[in-house]
């Protein structure tokens, strides 16, 4: 059998115990002293590893509603090990709700055992689905970005009006339709505009409107 | 060292439950299986892996409704009925008032649970509950759930400090018509390192009104004080040696196998 | 927002009316507890008792769709009690100007109004000849100063909402009479100069055929109040996504470009576009933005010989939002989506439709932490994977701590976030995914040519091999053309030659104008003043974080309260809390009288000619509703918005119960990332819907029991939760009952259950097609 931390102390324990019970047995009549409650007890040797203690902070931003709370992510070796609110934001001054409490769960989740896992719900590969197929493929970056800007081009090929049937000057596809994000930064939306903008696209929107 | 304290003004808090998922976060907890019936509170009790969760209580009140949340977790009281009942020590008092289980030490018996008025520690391979966050407050840090807490419902430093704004604050509610309001945890069980302002009577929170040490607890503490290194030896190698001695066995088990 | 969340602190009352902000925005309520702790009172007023309503000092309850009704209703006893603020009403918005005398309303309509078949069976449109002012020979506006005038605004006004007395506003609301007084004479208090009130809301306004209007008369109450431009006042819209401000600043919208200019319409090129530019106030300047943001976009190739490339710009011909375009595509007449970080399938109106149309889709692209439903709607319970012949591309995208860019919360604040670790597995920053794809496009372009291949191979696009953000916030920020050094504020762009700047979107101006040390990366909080924290990080327009705060003050330039004061004359100067929203370079008489900088009366609206349903506002029962409107003659609806599907309107017979949905703490919109995060699936692990003891009664159910809830789209199942948090309303003498329901589940990720968004309707606002999520009717029973 393997001797665990938790075994061997025991064993010590017990070993004091025995020790201690023959000591006693000598001399059974010793008062034991009845602790003072108005006097502090001993600190007790429970000892607490700082499990920051060698974690950098990044600031940045809940991801949830629009307050906009200042968060800071504890990062070591790489990973991220804890998320809390910012002390020194304005406006959320180091408070989190329950979602934003929970960001770390976006990135890791603890198993039974207290073991930091990757979230097993992130998608982490590209995937594609055939038609009629009733599961999905996993695929690599070059090979989906390649074939989705084929089928991009070719919808817009294939559909682009320069004029209505007035005459006037559309420069559409109306076709094609794109959804970004609330979620996803400003310099993000900005480049999907542009991309928009570019391919004609005119049904465009976002989370607001939905 | 001050004895320390969570002040919840349970008036400042409404339930978006930052506290219960932070302590999860901080002490690297797992979620545990819940479901929904009927009610925003989850999970509905505590858990080896849950340590403290808010509580949802609602009244009809003639033509309104009072709906009362409040944070529920180890009240780290000054009569500690898992202390005094824990047959090998596992359970101490910490300078700052806290009361700390050693995982270490603990035989999973569950004694504790039994003993304490709150019905606050659960068991797995031994006995968990919050432990103030004694590694934060080491670093000068407030436990997870006051640091979260966006409204001041969780507030936390020196129980004297703590008690005095429960006071002004209960006096203050008072002035503004709510007569009920009170505080909770001066002097129940010689006093608790959890304060709570409260806009009515405790049990309309879900709180004993008057937390009592169970009978049995102190028949164990007035038993067995005075000669309390007698006692623990005496039962190392008594009658009922024979019983912890296959608990341990069962305890060793489950951690070999935990660790695998 | 007007305002910001950390400006709440200084509110007398806040009336968080559609919006539930403990849920929704839960951080608001540290300001708002302070406020309280100040001496200030919150009011409720929603359809159920929220957490919100748990910490409030006055709840109302409300029928689902009857915000304006109730507004109007607050409006009115301002008016009718003496509480409004005269002198602000007088200086600062349009009371005293003159309409046109042919302008009138009668029995739900407004002048001009003409069949409209186009937007469905018995529709309107308006045509707002009337809507106009009275103007002299010079154009200018014709004022009557003392207010009396039968057809200056404000006796038009006051004639309008005299009809919404507090019997009319309970019948509709179901509010009981003493409640609303309560709520009147609460906030109504704040029309004391020296007091401030704040309506803060959310999708709870917005989310009606009428949602535009229920914002307008919020405006109007606070206008009428006094309460617009000062610390702890303003119409504060809670923003439900961490940038939903920031995505519409960019433009991502169909009918607008970036910084709020609209899309051209079919046949406008350049001189129509200009030529329509408003007559006055600081849209004046609206050529030198588009110019710049052409710039931005077409590089070196914009001159201004080729209109700066304006005709590359697709044109804008009809409703094109998502819900509109859902029906296109329903119809087949789409055959590809991209779709980033969203996931229509379940935040969407009548969803099941919306995955049925998905299936007449070629190709669908999702770019997602998490397989999402609408990646995965062939896999829905309702879809034959066999019969679905869409390709579809799931591209794993890196989560917010995994990438960095800035982020615009809902008082404006344009926030840096630093990346903390590298993208999870395979996935990329969306920055990366957008720019390799536009990339491919070009590349494919410039390899075969295609057609009108010009906008895509002249658009500057060019932000290094891996894009690099900086390069991007440069762009957006705006730089000047001939050296490239960036600008630092509205006035290189309006102070200069039409295309000497060029600017991603206007209104980020200044935001990232030092390389080395970028506004929006400030972080030096505020050790005194009134919280505006002028030097943490960068808000948008101007670093402006109360907006219209000339109206802080007086004509003379006296802060309406000097306890709190936001931009103020004294001494011969300006002294400032904040950022001007006027020109501080003059002395107070020459800005008086013009505080609303955006229009070109420069005044505020309490008349508003351009809405599309009306110059003031009017109650109009939801889409589908439990009972019929008495204000509007025979028109029982909003006459203006589109009916997509007649066939899907419920009659109250069938469906006599008023539905609403919401949101709650532990989960985020549709809930794809929440419901994949362990601790808040514990915290709400399950769909349910909530109704009172005495409908659960009359339908046999107990708390927990599976019900089925029934509209014209669809039928789910889902738990039941009975609360007296949810109660019967009285509404025209009759008791109606309300299911309330989150929309936060759909058939993937850890914790799956019914769309609630199955249920609900495709009928949006007429001005801008939000759907009406809010208020619907259906039916429930047990299940099974």
């Amino acid at each position: 059998m393997k001797v665990s931390r938790r075994n061997f102390l025991w064993l010590s324990g017990a070993v004091v115990a025995g020790s201690l019970a023959a000591k006693l047995g000598c001399a059974p009549e010793e008062p034991v002293v009845e602790p003072d409650p108005d006097e502090p007890t001993p600190e007790p040797s429970i000892e607490d590893d700082f499990r920051l203690e060698f974690a950098s902070t990044v600031s940045n931003v809940c991801s949830f509603c629009g307050v906009g709370c200042g968060v800071l992510c504890y990062v070591e070796d790489g990973k991220i090990v804890s998320v809390e609110g910012d002390p020194d934001h304005p406006v959320s001054e180091g408070a989190l709700c329950s979602k934003g409490a929970a960001m770390f769960q976006k990135y890791y989740e603890y198993d039974e055992k207290g073991n930091a896992i990757v979230s097993p719900q992130r998608v982490t590969e590209v995937l594609y689905r055939a038609p009629g197929a009733s599961d999905w493929e996993v695929k690599d970056w070059d090979w989906a970005i390649q074939e989705i800007a084929r089928r991009i081009k070719d919808t817009r090929d294939a559909d682009f009006k320069e004029t209505n049937d007035a005459g006037q000057t559309v420069n559409r596809c109306e076709s094609l339709a794109w959804i970004g994000s609330a979620k996803c930064n400003n310099e993000e939306n900005y480049l999907y505009r542009k991309f928009v903008a570019a391919m004609g696209i005119v049904n465009n929107d976002h989370c607001a409107r939905l | 060292m001050a004895k320390k304290a969570r002040l919840i003004d349970a008036t400042k808090c409404m339930g978006c439950k930052g506290c219960q998922v932070a302590c999860k976060q901080w002490n690297q907890l797992p979620a545990v299986q819940t479901e929904f019936v009927g009610s925003y509170e989850n999970p509905a009790d505590m858990d080896p892996n849950t340590w403290g969760r808010v509580k949802f209580n609602e009244y009809e009140n003639g033509d309104s409704i009072n709906w009362y949340m409040n944070y529920f977790s180890c009240m780290h009281c000054t009569d500690a009925g898992c202390l005094n009942i824990c047959p090998v020590d596992a359970i101490v008092r910490m300078e700052n008032g806290a009361v700390r289980i050693d995982q270490e030490t603990c035989i999973a018996c569950g004694a504790c649970r039994g003993a304490c008025p709150f019905e606050i520690p659960r068991i797995s391979d031994a006995a968990y509950k919050c432990t103030f966050c004694a590694d934060r407050q080491a670093q000068n840090m407030a436990p997870a759930c006051a640091s979260a807490c966006p409204t001041g419902a969780i507030t936390f430093g020196d129980r004297d400090d703590m008690l005095a704004a429960a006071e002004a604050r209960v006096s203050a509610l008072q002035d503004r018509g709510k007569t009920n309001a009170q505080v909770y945890g001066k002097d129940e069980l010689d006093g608790l390192m959890v304060i709570y302002v409260l806009a009515d009577s405790p049990d309309k929170y879900g709180l004993p009104v008057d937390p009592q040490v169970s009978f049995s607890a102190y028949l164990w503490k007035l038993a067995m004080r005075p000669v309390r290194t007698v006692a623990t030896v005496g039962l190392a190698v008594g009658a009922l040696s024979s019983w912890f001695t296959l608990r341990k066995a069962e305890v060793e088990k489950e951690k070999e196998e935990a660790k695998l | 927002m007007t305002n910001h969340w950390i400006d709440y602190q200084h509110s007398d009352v806040i009336m968080n009316i559609g919006g539930n902000t403990v849920e929704n925005h839960p951080i608001s309520m540290k300001w708002i507890q302070k406020a309280l702790d100040n001496g200030g009172k919150l009011v409720v007023v929603d359809p159920r008792f929220t957490r919100t309503a748990a910490v409030a000092d006055l709840y109302a309850p409300i029928r689902p769709g009857t915000n304006t009704a109730f507004f109007n209703g607050l409006i009115n006893y301002a008016i009718q009690n003496n509480l409004y603020h005269e002198e602000y009403i007088k200086t600062y918005t349009n009371a005293t100007m003159l309409i046109n005398p042919a302008f009138g309303y009668s029995d739900g309509l407004f002048t001009g109004a003409v069949d409209d078949p186009g937007r469905g069976p018995g529709q309107k449109g308006y045509q707002t000849d009337t809507w106009t002012y009275q103007r002299d020979a010079d154009g200018n506006i014709l004022r009557d100063e003392t207010l009396e005038d039968p057809n200056c605004v404000w006796q038009l006004f006051k004639n309008h909402y005299a009809r919404y007395d507090v019997e009319t506003v309970s019948n509709i609301t179901g509010c009981p009479q003493d409640k609303f007084v309560e709520v009147a004479e609460m906030f109504c208090s704040t029309g004391a100069p020296d007091k401030a009130g704040n309506i803060s809301y959310a999708m709870g306004l917005t989310q009606f055929t009428h949602g535009s209007q229920n914002v307008r008369c919020a405006a109007i109450l606070q206008l009428v109040l006094g309460n617009i431009g000062i610390s702890g006042g303003g119409v504060n819209a809670q923003r439900g996504q961490v940038n939903v401000q920031g995505a519409c600043d960019m433009g991502q919208l169909f009918h607008i470009v970036t910084g709020y200019m609209p899309m051209p319409r079919d046949g406008q090129d350049w001189a129509a576009y200009d030529a329509a530019t408003p007559p006055g106030g600081y849209w004046t300047n609206r050529p030198k933005f588009m110019a710049a943001m052409l710039k931005a976009f077409y590089g070196d190739n914009a001159t201004a010989d080729n209109d700066f490339r304006f005709d590359y710009l697709p044109r804008l011909d009809k409703d094109r939002s998502s819900v509109a375009y859902y029906t296109y595509m329903a119809k087949g007449e789409i055959k590809g989506l991209l779709c980033f970080a969203d996931n229509p399938v379940v935040s969407g109106a009548s969803t099941a439709k919306k995955r049925k149309a998905q299936a007449n889709l070629d190709w669908l692209v999702v770019a997602d932490l998490y397989e999402n439903e609408t990646c995965a709607f062939w896999k829905a319970p309702d879809m034959n994977p066999a019969d679905v012949d869409t390709e579809v591309f799931l591209l794993p995208a890196a989560a917010h701590f995994e990438k960095e860019g800035t982020a615009t919360n809902s008082g404006r604040w344009i926030q840096w976030r630093n990346p903390a670790q590298e993208p999870t597995g395979d996935s990329k920053p969306d920055l990366w995914i957008v720019d390799k794809l536009f990339k491919a496009v070009r590349g494919l372009y410039e390899a075969e040519g295609g057609t009108f291949a010009e906008p895509i191979l002249q658009m500057h696009w060019d932000y290094g091999d891996e894009p690099d953000v900086v390069e991007v916030c440069k762009e957006i920020n705006g730089y000047f053309v001939a050296d490239g050094s960036l600008i630092s504020g509205f006035g290189d762009m309006t102070n200069n030659e039409l295309g000497d700047v060029a600017a991603g979107s206007w209104i980020y101006a200044g935001f990232y104008q030092d390389e080395d040390n970028p506004n929006c990366k400030r972080r030096i909080k505020e050790t005194e003043g009134i919280g505006s924290n002028l030097e943490y990080s960068f808000a948008w327009p101007a670093n402006r974080r109360i907006v219209y705060n000339r109206a802080s003050s007086d004509a003379e330039g006296n802060p309406w309260n000097p306890a709190r004061p936001v931009i103020w004359w004294e001494g011969g100067e300006w002294k400032r809390n904040d950022v001007p929203d006027f020109n501080a370079s003059v002395p107070p008489e020459d800005t008086a009288g013009k505080g609303f900088i955006m229009t070109p009366e420069l005044t505020s609206r309490l008349f508003a000619p351009g809405m599309v349903d009306g110059p003031f506002t009017e109650h109009y029962e939801p889409w589908e509703s439990v009972t019929t409107s008495k204000l509007t003659g025979d028109i029982e609806f909003n006459p203006i918005c589109t009916v997509w599907y007649p066939e899907d309107r419920g009659d109250s017979a069938d469906y006599p119960y008023i539905a609403t949905t919401y949101r709650v703490v532990e989960h985020y919109q549709t809930a794809i990332e929440t419901r994949n995060m362990p601790w808040l699936v514990e915290a709400m692990p399950e769909m349910f819907c909530e109704i009172s003891p005495s409908l659960a009664a009359k339908i046999g159910v107990e708390n927990g029991d599976m019900v089925e809830v029934e509209t014209k789209r669809s039928t789910i199942q889902c738990k039941v939760a009975v609360t007296p948090r949810v109660k019967p309303l009285i509404i025209h003498g009759e008791e109606k009952e309300i299911v309330g329901m989150p929309f936060h589940w759909g058939f993937m990720g850890l914790s799956s259950g019914a769309s609630a968004n199955d249920l609900s309707p495709t009928i949006g606002c007429a001005n801008t097609t939000i759907p009406e999520f809010k208020s619907f009717i259906c039916n429930i029973r047990r299940a099974g």
